[in-house]
């Protein structure tokens, strides 16, 4: 099990950590959790918020924003902007990835980005395709179940600063 | 952008936990049973598919 590291939470694994379905939800807690006691330390993105919050009726937006008050929030600055956009122009340059820069949304760019930094942060993340190689290299993986039994994969990517500054 | 304004862009520190570790957990625990979304609220499959 992962410790001791800086680890940002992708949206998905908020919207488990939220779902109606009991079971991922709680798959979902536990894993949060055990990382917590592990000694990492645990953040989520501005633009998760984002992404969680939109569509929602004031009610349900409320009743999350009042426990993800708690969570670290790392927020949208110049120099994290400016990260993003290196980063978009560096998979620009890589040709698989450009050929399906329209499956990868800006969010996911922006969330990307945010751990190309020195202290090494990881991601968790379920969605595999959104960071792609060789930008993001898997460090370990853990699953997680939903009602239906069905088991979904978490990955912990680190960022390759190496590709970037090269990119 | 060169290499060495790029490395400048890699010095980023986050912040920590707003209310403590402690209050976080127990967040994480109450977040669980709040049961708003459906499964698939952010689209990704089909955003992905």
């Amino acid at each position: 099990m992962i410790e001791k590291s800086d680890i940002l939470l992708d949206s998905c694994i908020i919207n488990h950590l939220l779902s109606k379905d009991k079971k991922l939800s709680k798959q979902a807690a536990e894993l949060i959790e055990a990382l917590a006691k592990n000694h990492n330390r645990l953040s989520i993105s501005q633009f998760t918020l984002y992404e969680i919050f939109r569509g929602q009726n004031d009610s349900q937006r409320k009743k999350a924003e009042k426990e993800l008050e708690n969570f670290i929030v790392i927020d949208h600055t110049q120099l994290r902007q400016q990260r993003a956009t290196a980063l978009f122009s560096a998979y620009k340059k890589v040709r698989d990835i450009k050929q399906r820069m329209d499956s990868i949304s800006d969010c996911d760019i922006f969330i990307g980005s945010l751990i190309f930094t020195e202290r090494k942060p990881l991601l968790l993340t379920c969605d595999f395709h959104d960071f792609p190689r060789p930008f993001f290299r898997e460090v370990d993986i853990t699953k997680i179940e939903n009602k239906s039994g069905k088991k979904e994969i978490c990955y912990f990517f680190q960022a390759d600063l190496e590709t970037f500054l090269e990119g | 952008m060169s290499k060495k304004e790029k490395k400048e862009l890699l010095k980023d520190e986050w912040p920590s936990y707003p209310h403590g570790e402690k209050k976080f957990i127990e967040s994480v625990k109450k977040a669980a049973k709040l049961g708003l979304f459906e499964v698939d609220h952010l689209n990704l499959s089909t955003t992905h598919s």
